[in-house]
This record gives C-alpha cells, sequence and structure tokens, in this order.
C-alpha cells in the first residue's frame, strides 16, 4: 500500500523530477531515466514511458529544448536541455512541492 | 543480433500508427534509449541470453501507447485552428446588492499536477457605479457560472473535467476580472483554491472582505474597508497599504508579509511566517510553531501575544512607551529596550519603568522566543 501512494507521487511530480535531472547538464531519455533510478536507489521505478509523456510536455511548455546529439562518439542520440524558463519552474514547484509537504504533513500526522 | 531483435521490438510497437514525421522522430529516439537500455542491462548481467535482455529493457520501458497516441492528438490539434475560447462580460446594479461571492475553490488540482491551468482572479475599483464581470477563459467549455438573488452576486469558475486535468498539452486558463464601484457597502467573499487572487484599490470604508485561501497567492493592495477576515492555508500572502477597522487572520502553513497596514488585528498563525513592517495598530497575536516579526510604527493600542513554541520579534518606535506584561513558562525573552513591564514568570526579562505610558504589550509565552526592540 505504502508503495503505491509513493508511485502516485513519483507520477504525479514527474516533471520536476526530470527538470532537476537537467539543472546541472543535458542529459538523453535512457540517462535521465537511469539518474532517477538510481537517485531512488533502485527502490522505485517511474516506466521510460511516463518520461517521455514528461519530455514531450516539458518541451511543449517551454521548459526544456530537444536536439540530436553528435553521433561521432557510438550511438546517435536524442538530447534534452533545460531552459531560463524550465529553471523558473523548476524553483516554483520546488516551493509549490514545499508547501504541499508541509500541508499534507499535518494532514496525515495524528 | 541485439540491435535486429531491438529493431523488430519497436517496429511492432509502432505498427498500428500512421507515419509522420514526429513519430518518426520519437521512434529513433524511443530505440537509441533501447540500445542504451540493453547495454546497461547487459553490463550488469552478463550471462543473461539477447531475449532476456530484451524483454527486460522492454518491460522498463512500459506502455508507449499513451505517449504515440498523444502525438497523434498534437497533430489534430494543429489542425483545428481555433483553440476553444469564451469571453463573458456582464454589468450590474449594485442597488439592494449585500454580498459578491466569488467562488475558485472547485477541487481541481492533485498533488504536483497543478501546472496545466491557470486562475487569474482580479478584484479592483470600477470606474462607474456598476458592478463589471469579465471572464475569459482558454481550452475550457464550461463557463463561470453566475447566479444572481435580490441580495447576492454569486460567480462560480467552472469545474476542470478529468480529460482536461490530464491532457498535458492543453493549458487552460481562466481569468475573472470584478470591478466593484466605491458606493458599494455590502461584503466581498472570496473562497479560492490554488489561484492568483489580486484584491487592489478599493475604497469601500463599509465593505467586509471574507477570503478563505488555500495554495493560493494572494495580494492585498491599496485597501480601505471596514474589516478583513482572512483565512489562509498553504497560501502566499501580501498586504501592502491596507487600512482596516479589523483585520482578523487566521493563517496555517502560510507566508504572510504585510506592509504600511492599519488595522485592529486578531492575528492567528500556526507554522507559518509572518513578517509585518510600517505597522500602525493594536490588537491579539496568537504565534504557535511559527515566525512572527512585528515592527509598529505606531502603536494605536494593547497589543496582545500569545506565543506556544515559536520566535517572535517585536520593535516598537523608540520614542513610543509603553507597558509590558509577560508571563513565560519556557524559552527565551530577549527585551533590547526600555520598557514598563511586568514579568510573571521568567528570569531574563529586563527593563526600566516609563511612566505615563498609554498602551500595553502583554505577552504570553510557553516556550520559544520573544524579542522585543
Amino acid at each position: 500500500m505504502s508503495r503505491q501512494i509513493s508511485s502516485d507521487l513519483l507520477r504525479g511530480n514527474v516533471d520536476s523530477i526530470v527538470l532537476s535531472t537537467l539543472l546541472k547538464n543535458p542529459r538523453y531519455g535512457f540517462e535521465i531515466f537511469n539518474t532517477i533510478k538510481e537517485k531512488t536507489d533502485n527502490q522505485f521505478e517511474l516506466k521510460e514511458a511516463t518520461l517521455y509523456s514528461s519530455y514531450k510536455r516539458l518541451e511543449l511548455q517551454k521548459d526544456i529544448e530537444s536536439y540530436w546529439g553528435d553521433e561521432t562518439k557510438g550511438a546517435r542520440r536524442k538530447y534534452y536541455r533545460i531552459t531560463k524558463q524550465g529553471r523558473k519552474t523548476y524553483k516554483d514547484s520546488l516551493a509549490n512541492w514545499e508547501d504541499t509537504k508541509k500541508i499534507i504533513d499535518r494532514l496525515i500526522a495524528e | 543480433m541485439m540491435n535486429e531483435n531491438l529493431k523488430t521490438a519497436v517496429d511492432k510497437l509502432f505498427a498500428d500508427y500512421e507515419m509522420n514525421q514526429e513519430l518518426q522522430d520519437f521512434k529513433d529516439e524511443v530505440l537509441s534509449d533501447l540500445e542504451a537500455s540493453t547495454d546497461l542491462i547487459k553490463e550488469k548481467d552478463s550471462k543473461l541470453s539477447d531475449a532476456q535482455v530484451v524483454k527486460q529493457a522492454l518491460s522498463q520501458l512500459g506502455d508507449l501507447k499513451p505517449v504515440i497516441e498523444s502525438i497523434t492528438v498534437i497533430d489534430e490539434a494543429n489542425n483545428s485552428q481555433v483553440p476553444p475560447q469564451d469571453t463573458l462580460t456582464k454589468d450590474f446594479e449594485i442597488a439592494g446588492l449585500l454580498n459578491i461571492d466569488i467562488d475558485t475553490s472547485t477541487p481541481r488540482v492533485l498533488v504536483g499536477m497543478d501546472t496545466n491551468f491557470t486562475t487569474v482572479v482580479s478584484i479592483k475599483e470600477s470606474t462607474d457605479s456598476k458592478v463589471h464581470v469579465v471572464y475569459n477563459s482558454k481550452n475550457i467549455t464550461e463557463t463561470l457560472d453566475v447566479a444572481q438573488t435580490d441580495t447576492d452576486l454569486r460567480l462560480t469558475l467552472p469545474e476542470l473535467n478529468w480529460k482536461q486535468r490530464w491532457s498535458p498539452f492543453k493549458k487552460v486558463r481562466m481569468t475573472l476580472e470584478v470591478s466593484i464601484p466605491k458606493k458599494y457597502a455590502g461584503a466581498i467573499t472570496l473562497n479560492a483554491n490554488h489561484s492568483d487572487i489580486k484584491v487592489s484599490s478599493l475604497d469601500n470604508k463599509k465593505s467586509d472582505l471574507f477570503i478563505h485561501a488555500q495554495g493560493s497567492r494572494l495580494k492585498l493592495n491599496d485597501l480601505t474597508l471596514n474589516s478583513i477576515d482572512l483565512h489562509a492555508s498553504g497560501a502566499q500572502v501580501f498586504v501592502t497599504k491596507v487600512d482596516a477597522v479589523d483585520f482578523s487572520s487566521e493563517v496555517n502553513a502560510a507566508d504572510v508579509i504585510y506592509r504600511a497596514t492599519k488595522a485592529k488585528f486578531n492575528l492567528s498563525s500556526e507554522a507559518g511566517s509572518i513578517k509585518m513592517s510600517e505597522i500602525k495598530g493594536q490588537g491579539i497575536f496568537s504565534n504557535s510553531a511559527g515566525y512572527l516579526n512585528i515592527e509598529f510604527d505606531e502603536l494605536l493600542g494593547h497589543v496582545e501575544l500569545e506565543s506556544e513554541a515559536g520566535e517572535n520579534i517585536f520593535k516598537v518606535d523608540p520614542i513610543e512607551k509603553f507597558n509590558f506584561e509577560l508571563a513565560a513558562k519556557a524559552g527565551t525573552v530577549d527585551v533590547k529596550r526600555d520598557a514598563t513591564f511586568e514579568a510573571l514568570a521568567t528570569d531574563y526579562a529586563r527593563g526600566t519603568t516609563a511612566k505615563n505610558a498609554k498602551n500595553n504589550i502583554k505577552a504570553q509565552i510557553y516556550a520559544g522566543t520573544i524579542e522585543l526592540r
């Protein structure tokens, strides 16, 4: 049961999670997936398909941009980088999350 | 061999759909990501057969159908030229009107899913003697609900249905502008949930403003009113240049800033942060586990503080004389200026007696800190 709730929460915040993995450098799809997986010590797994939906959404909102990478180093891959607006979106959703967390804590506590 | 297996698997995933450029691009992306995925699976367990590796990679991939279909949906959306848009403009006479009720509280938010829509409500002064309502919406077919009786005008923003909530490519935006004439003497009630609210430039000395805000951003600016009653939870509230006879507020985990405001306050905060500056006023402040910082420009009467495990800082104009009455059970009270006070149970407070002091500051603290400057 607790796993179920947690993965719902994860899915609900997937856009912010994706943005957070792009703060430092651009990454390609599977790399983002793997970063998230490692960040959670393999405890929770979002499907790659869920992440693709998020990339599409974020790209449409101009929070991220995509480009096909250089092929000289092996496989050709599609990379995502965060935009200036994406950083703002990330900051805002982080603040929202902090607020939400506080409220949920209060609501769930005895 | 492995790459051939993967290619066949991906071809199968996209087989039912008509290819277009965007879908082809997505297909290429999925294939290249799957290659990276299988490389990693193999690296971790070299004993797995190619078929097992591909199977594991596909299971991590999950169901692509919604993404693929969303790409097709986008194409359809691009073909239909005009997005659904709705504008509604209405005027109302104020004769007999006792209450203007604005409701944006229809439950429409799930945790973390609030990026798909924006609700903006603005209440301001009308240039003539009527109430004007202007509503604009984008990507939502339901419209503003207007209900009117002899005494009440009720404006309710529509609720998003599930499809609108989960359709990430169509951002929903609703804006509501309500202009209220100076002559209006009734109440204004605002029930807000995850909205951007701005109430500005109202000069309605007989009006009462009631606000219930949840998870919203609220700006009250340049208002002269009889009273304000504010309940906010998880909200951000900015109050500037407000003059009200009574200002009561109950905030819970909210971030509240008051500036240049004059009122008789009755303020209670739980686990929130309240910063007040250029305050002329008096009243009762109760703070439990929150942060309260008040800079008084002028004391207009007695001030009473009750605090439970919070941090409280009071700054009072140095020329102001006041009596300070204190009851502390545990915690620190730091009085950094001369004040008349009566310490009931603390070994920390010090000060001198100010003769002819008009006003009292009375504080009660259970644990936490009070600083008086």
